[in-house]
C-alpha cells in the first residue's frame, strides 16, 4: 500500500515531475527503422511530449518539438531538407540540435534567428528501431544489448496500451503470477474452450530471489520438480531498468519494452531474436518483422487465449494508474516492493543532481550481454513450438518461417516435437 | 484514482486512511521525513503482521518497521 502521493510520483512521467526527470535519463524506441523509410517524417509520443521523428538525407534521424516555435504548426507535416527539417506552414527550418537556420520571410534575420531555437532530442538506430533521448545533456550511451545486435531472426509484436508503464513493469517481478495466470487461468480456459494449454507454465514456484544489479533487477525461481542447479535459479533474467524485462529459452532472446508515451499509456513490444542452436544461417531480413498483436476483441473483451493477452489483461483492468492505495500486497510481492525502492533511490539522485547508477552508462559497448536462462522451465523444443502458437508471434506474418526456423533447428540436434503435427512439417530451407 | 473505474477504494476508506495514519513517518536512522517527496514506505503483510518497507533519501536507511499490538515470547507448545 502507497500513500496517493507516493503513488503519483512513481506514475507521472511529465516533464518536470520526479518520475518525468529521471525517466529522461534514458532512450526508447520510437519507431521502426521501416517506417521511417517508407516516410522521412513521423510524429511521436514519448513521457507526455509531442515530437517530430525525421531521417535525414545522409541517413542519421533528428527529432524536435512538433510545434513549430514560430506560430506552433506541426513540423511533422515539414519538408525533409540535407541540413534539417523546413516548417510546411512559413518555411523556417531546424537542424538536428533544433537551431533555427532559416527565416524566409524575416529581414535581419541572423538576430532573430539566433533567438530562436526548439526543443531537439538525439536519435539513433539499433535493432531496426529508431531510439530517442529526451533528456539533458550529454546524453548517455544507447545500450547495445545482446538481442539487438547478435544474429538471428527477428520478430516484434507490439501494441499500444491504455494503462501506466508502471504497472506492466511491477508485473516483470511478480514471479508468482506465471504458475497462475499463465498456468491455472490458461487451463481453465483449454477446459472450457477445447486447447491444451503449454504444461511448463503450470509448474508451482518453490522459491523466489531478487537481486539488484548494474542494469536493474536479476529474478530467479525454482519450480517444482526443478533446482537451484537449473538455469531458472542459477541464471534467471533481469528486468532491465527502467522500461524493459529480457527474457528467453530455447532459443529465442526477448527483450520486452514498454515505452511510457504518457502517463496513462504504454507502447508494450516484445523484440525477439530467434537463433536456435543447430542452426547459424537465417532468412535474409531487411527489417524485423513488426506487426500489431490483438488484445481486445470487438465486444471490447480482452483477448485471453494466449499468454500476453493474458499479461495485457492483467495490466490494463487495473485501470488507467492502478490505485496503490488500496492493494494489499504481501511478501510474495517483495519484487515489487524493490522496484519501487529502487525507482525512488535513482529519483532522488536525479533530483539531486546526480547520474541514475541503474541501467545508464556513459561508456560505449558494442555488445552488452544480459543474463538470461537458456532452459527455460526446463523445456526444448515443445516450449520454443509452445512459444510460437501460444504467444503473440501468433499473430506475426512470419509464424510459419518461425516455425521453420525452430525445427530444423531442432532436427539438426536430434530433438523431435512431442506434437505429430510438428514431427511432419517440413524445414524452411 | 483511476479514472472513469471504480477500484472497489471507496468500499474500505475508513480503513485505507487508518493504516495511512499507521505508516511511519520519520526515518529509525536519521529522524528525516520519510513520507512524500523524502523517501518511500511501502506497507505490506506477513501472515498477521504488517509490515512498512521503508527507505530514506537522506541518510540511505533501508529496513522492514512491524507495525504490533502485542509483544508476544514464545509460542505454547502444543
Amino acid at each position: 500500500m502507497l500513500s496517493k502521493e507516493q503513488n503519483d510520483r512513481l506514475t507521472r512521467v511529465g516533464p518536470g515531475t520526479p518520475m518525468g526527470e529521471l525517466l529522461r535519463r534514458y532512450w526508447y524506441p520510437v519507431a521502426f527503422t521501416r517506417q521511417l523509410d517508407e516516410w522521412p517524417i513521423r510524429r511521436v509520443r514519448l513521457l507526455g511530449e509531442d515530437f517530430a521523428l525525421w531521417k535525414t538525407p545522409q541517413g542519421g534521424y533528428g527529432i524536435v518539438q512538433e510545434a513549430c516555435p514560430h506560430r506552433a504548426a506541426s513540423l511533422v507535416y515539414g519538408v525533409v531538407e540535407e541540413d534539417g527539417l523546413r516548417c510546411g506552414y512559413h518555411g523556417w527550418k531546424f537542424d538536428c540540435s533544433g537551431n533555427c537556420i532559416e527565416q524566409p520571410a524575416e529581414l535581419g534575420k541572423t538576430v532573430f534567428m539566433r533567438n530562436v531555437k526548439a526543443f531537439a532530442g538525439k536519435a539513433e538506430a539499433l535493432g531496426g528501431m529508431v531510439w530517442a533521448y529526451i533528456g539533458p545533456d550529454p546524453a548517455p550511451e544507447l545500450p547495445r544489448f545482446d538481442v539487438f545486435v547478435d544474429p538471428g531472426f527477428v520478430d516484434v509484436g507490439h501494441s499500444m496500451l491504455p494503462c501506466s508503464w508502471l504497472q506492466i513493469m511491477e508485473n516483470s517481478v511478480d514471479p508468482h503470477h506465471v504458475e497462475w495466470l499463465h498456468g491455472r487461468y490458461f487451463e481453465f480456459l483449454g477446459a472450457q474452450q477445447g486447447f491444451v494449454a503449454p504444461k511448463s507454465f503450470q509448474k508451482k514456484h518453490l522459491r523466489v530471489g531478487f537481486d539488484p544489479m548494474e542494469w536493474g533487477i536479476l529474478k530467479r525461481r525454482v519450480l517444482e520438480g526443478h533446482t537451484e542447479e537449473d538455469d531458472d535459479w542459477a541464471v534467471g533474467h533481469p528486468l532491465v531498468f527502467p522500461h524493459s524485462m529480457r527474457v528467453g529459452g530455447a532459443g529465442i532472446d526477448q527483450m520486452q519494452i514498454r515505452v511510457p508515451i504518457d502517463d496513462t499509456t504504454t507502447w508494450a513490444m516484445f523484440y525477439s531474436n530467434h537463433h536456435p542452436e543447430g542452426l547459424d544461417a537465417y532468412p535474409e531480413q531487411i527489417y524485423p518483422v513488426d506487426y500489431e498483436y490483438q488484445w481486445i476483441d470487438h465486444q471490447g473483451r480482452h483477448i485471453v487465449d494466449y499468454i500476453e493477452g493474458q499479461d495485457v489483461m492483467a495490466w490494463v483492468s487495473q485501470g488507467k494508474i492502478a490505485d496503490r492505495t488500496a492493494e494489499h500486497i504481501g511478501k510474495s510481492d517483495i519484487g515489487v516492493i524493490m522496484l519501487r525502492r529502487m525507482f525512488r533511490a535513482q529519483m532522488a539522485r536525479v533530483e539531486a543532481g546526480e547520474d541514475p547508477t541503474v541501467g545508464f552508462t556513459r561508456i560505449p559497448r558494442q555488445r552488452i550481454e544480459l543474463p538470461c536462462e537458456k532452459k527455460k522451465f526446463g523445456a526444448g523444443i515443445d516450449f520454443a513450438l509452445a512459444w510460437l502458437d501460444m504467444g503473440s508471434t501468433r499473430y506475426s506474418p512470419a509464424l510459419d518461417t518461425l516455425r521453420k526456423i525452430h525445427l530444423e533447428a531442432a532436427r539438426a540436434r536430434g530433438e523431435v516435437p512431442s506434437s505429430d503435427e510438428y514431427a511432419v512439417r517440413q524445414p524452411f530451407s | 484514482m483511476t479514472e472513469g473505474r471504480l477500484s472497489g477504494s471507496h468500499w474500505w476508506d475508513q480503513d485505507r486512511a487508518a493504516h495511512l495514519a499507521d505508516r511511519p513517518r520519520f526515518c529509525p536512522g536519521c529522524g528525516g521525513s520519510v513520507t512524500g517527496s523524502e523517501g518511500i514506505s511501502v506497507e505490506y503483510w506477513e501472515a498477521d503482521r504488517r509490515v512498512y518497507h521503508t527507505w530514506c533519501s537522506s541518510c540511505g536507511w533501508a529496513g522492514n518497521i512491524v507495525r504490533i499490538q502485542r509483544m508476544v515470547g514464545h509460542e505454547p507448545e502444543d
